[in-house]
């Protein structure tokens, strides 16, 4: 799994590339607790993602609470349908925005 | 003004400036009087030549002396001791009282003069009355002390000498020269011997030895130079330095003391490297081999206790640090005490922590004789945040959870308790499982500071029927073996997990357990766990394990699964909890 981070206007842009398991849960978690505790909107960009285990999971849940309780838009934009079809069947897909592409997603942030 | 009545205050205060009793300082001045008027007396032996003039004039280094001990109240005896000194001059016949009491007068207050500026000048250059400390001290005294002072006196006296027609006009300059060279060479060598034998009097052993020693010495080597005719006079230097570094400014002041009065006399005998063509030049040599013994001597002295102050202060320095460094590691040693007692503490609740997490799960199912139950429970850490629970809902059904609260440790363990007691709650009141499952939901959702969450699998199992009613909340796809030794993972239906979402409505699943047939439930430390190479165990091995299971005890078929783990991830941490319950429902035994 690789994550990078950039900023598009006042959002924080995630963009995860690999395979998101229990290996890695741990860092993401970091990451994403990091992302959450500082200011503007954030965009997951899970293009380059090909999986997401159930501990992958728990990440991009503890990111939907923490950007909730900061009353912060949160977006997934450019999901497989691989990976979208895990987040239905784990009844997560209605914690996120959905989007086609990142660019979407940054056009539909709250100003 | 102020400045420079400050200065003279500090350039004129003794070495002992405690006050004294008038009778007092008439006696010191009586005793330093008697002494003056003595050394005055040694000076006849060290008469040279006809006109008996002494190369060296002790009294002024007496007078110095007492000047830096006692300060200007012991003037008087050093104006009086001088004026007593002249009685040389009764014997020329041109003296009369008058001018006996004119020339004396002159040369008492060129010694007084002498006397203030060797004490002002040492006080105001270098604050000290000892100048054997610092090689910068012995200049000053040198210089300023011993030369320039009596610089002063000699010129004072020269001229009152002449004044009153006891030096023709043609002898003003030799005159004035041996004078001045005299005293500055009484000061060089017994004002500094008194000095240092002033500031230390009593002398250890040591310096007794150096003293025999030196006296021995500086005889037998005058002794050897006047017998052998040979010039040996160099024989002296190794022995002052040795006094000088075996016991400091007393040996060393001793020494050239010694030195000094031993050639002088082998002098005035007409004997020894020293003496001259002339008298004058046999004086002029002496005086030259004084000042080299003498500036020598002392600064060999000084350098020598300027190291020993710097290896005093580096030991001191040294046992402070080593001082505070044994504090520092006492400190951090009973830092340390606290923190394992603290640790101790922890470690003593996070068993007690464990021992009570293990009790609420049960482990005797020998009451359920139509369905074979197999569960365990491995935690990661101490505690675990998984758990697995199995309760008569009601006569005909059982309740079976399998949970897996988010995070790990103490705060897991807690959540886990609050989850398991409040699915127990409310299964036991009858609702239906997705409405217990709602329920837990939004009490979870509302009663969670710290945004923690649980996956769960909650299932109802009618033993009679073996119909399974099953809520997946986000939670790892259970697994059924079929009685033809299939083995199928339950697909989830989009339920999320919970104390994520409020108000949620929950999706059920219901099948038939066939006799014989097992529902296998588990969380993510099985399908999660990690082999050593970092690879997965991954849902499909745990399908394969639990094909062609017909013939298997539900814990025969749990120690596959387990066992089978343990073999994969052999070598590596345990990452997660691992749980897992297994069902089996029995064939009927009165069938």
């Amino acid at each position: 799994m690789e994550v990078t981070e950039s900023r598009i206007g006042s959002a924080t842009t995630l963009k995860i590339v690999g395979r998101v398991d229990s290996s890695v849960a741990k860092a993401l978690e970091q990451k994403v607790l990091d992302v959450a505790s500082r200011d503007g909107h954030i965009v997951v960009d899970l293009g380059g993602m090909n999986y997401v285990s159930s501990a992958g999971l728990r990440s991009f849940i503890i990111l939907a609470k923490q950007a909730r309780a900061k009353n912060k838009a949160i977006a997934l934009a450019g999901m497989s349908d691989e990976v979208a079809e895990i987040f239905d069947i784990s009844g997560l897909l209605e914690l996120f925005a959905i989007y086609d592409s990142v660019e979407a997603a940054v056009a539909a942030l709250p100003r | 003004m102020t400045d420079i009545s400050a200065i003279l205050h500090r350039s004129l205060t003794p070495a002992e400036s405690r006050p004294r009793s008038t009778l007092t300082w008439i006696w010191l001045n009586l005793a330093v009087l008697a002494a003056y008027s003595v050394a005055g007396l040694v000076v006849v032996l060290f008469g040279i030549g006809p006109a008996k003039i002494s190369p060296i004039y002790p009294p002024s280094g007496i007078a110095v002396a007492a000047t830096f001990v006692f300060g200007p109240r012991i003037l008087p005896a050093v104006f009086l001791g001088q004026f007593f000194n002249g009685f040389p001059l009764l014997s020329d016949p041109h003296t009369t009282v008058l001018n006996y009491i004119l020339t004396n007068s002159g040369t008492g207050v060129g010694s007084i003069c002498e006397a203030l500026i060797a004490l002002m000048t040492l006080r105001y250059f270098t604050r000290t009355w000892h100048p054997f400390d610092r090689s910068l001290d012995v200049v000053v005294f040198l210089l300023g002390s011993s030369l320039a002072a009596a610089f002063v006196c000699g010129a004072i006296g020269t001229l009152s000498l002449w004044a009153n027609g006891f030096v023709p006009d043609h002898e003003v300059a030799i005159t004035f020269i041996t004078f001045f060279l005299a005293d500055a060479a009484g000061i060089a060598v017994f004002g500094a011997m008194a000095l240092a034998w002033y500031r230390d009097p009593w002398p250890d052993r040591k310096t007794i030895v150096t003293s025999v020693v030196v006296l021995v010495l500086v005889f037998a080597i005058a002794a050897l130079e006047i017998w052998s005719h040979y010039p040996v006079d160099y024989f002296f230097l190794p022995l002052l330095l040795w006094a000088g570094f075996r016991s400091g400014p007393r040996g060393v002041t001793l020494a050239s003391a010694a030195i000094t009065i031993i050639v002088v006399l082998a002098t005035t005998r007409g004997v020894g490297s020293f003496v001259g063509k002339t008298d004058n030049e046999s004086i002029l040599l002496l005086e030259g081999f004084m000042a080299v013994i003498t500036f020598t001597g002392l600064l060999t002295v000084a350098v020598r206790q300027q190291q020993r102050q710097a290896e005093t202060a580096l030991a001191r320095h040294n046992r402070v640090l080593e001082r505070r460094v044994a504090d520092r590691t006492a400190e951090i040693a009973e830092k340390n005490r606290l923190l394992e007692e603290k640790q101790d503490r922890i470690d003593d609740d996070l068993k007690t922590a464990q021992i009570l997490q293990a009790s609420i799960l049960p482990t005797d199912f020998s009451s359920y004789a139509n369905t074979g139950i197999a569960a365990s429970m491995k935690p990661a850490l101490e505690v675990s945040g998984d758990f697995y629970d199995v309760f008569p809902v009601d006569s005909s059904r059982l309740g079976l959870v399998v949970a897996d609260v988010s995070g790990k440790g103490v705060a897991a363990a807690f959540f886990m308790a609050v989850t398991r007691t409040m699915l127990r709650g409310v299964a036991m009141t009858g609702l239906r499982p997705s409405d217990c499952i709602a329920h837990v939901n939004d009490s979870l959702y509302r009663e969670n500071p710290i945004e923690m969450f649980v996956t769960a699998i909650y299932a109802e199992l009618h033993e009679a029927s073996g119909r399974v009613t099953l809520v997946n909340a986000g939670h790892c796809e259970p697994i059924i073996t079929r009685a033809d030794g299939s083995a199928e993972l339950l697909r989830r239906s989009g339920n999320p997990p919970l104390g994520v979402m409020e108000h949620k409505a929950f999706a059920e699943l219901s099948f038939t357990l066939g006799e014989g047939e097992m529902l296998f439930l588990y969380t993510d430390g099985i399908t999660e766990a990690f082999d050593r190479d970092g690879g997965l165990f991954r849902v499909q091995r745990l399908l394969d394990i639990t094909q062609n299971s017909a013939a298997r005890s539900p814990h025969d078929l749990m120690l596959a699964v387990i066992g089978g783990v343990e073999a994969f991830s052999a070598g590596t941490l345990q990452a997660d909890d691992i749980t897992c319950l297994v069902i089996r429902r029995n064939a009927r035994a009165a069938a």
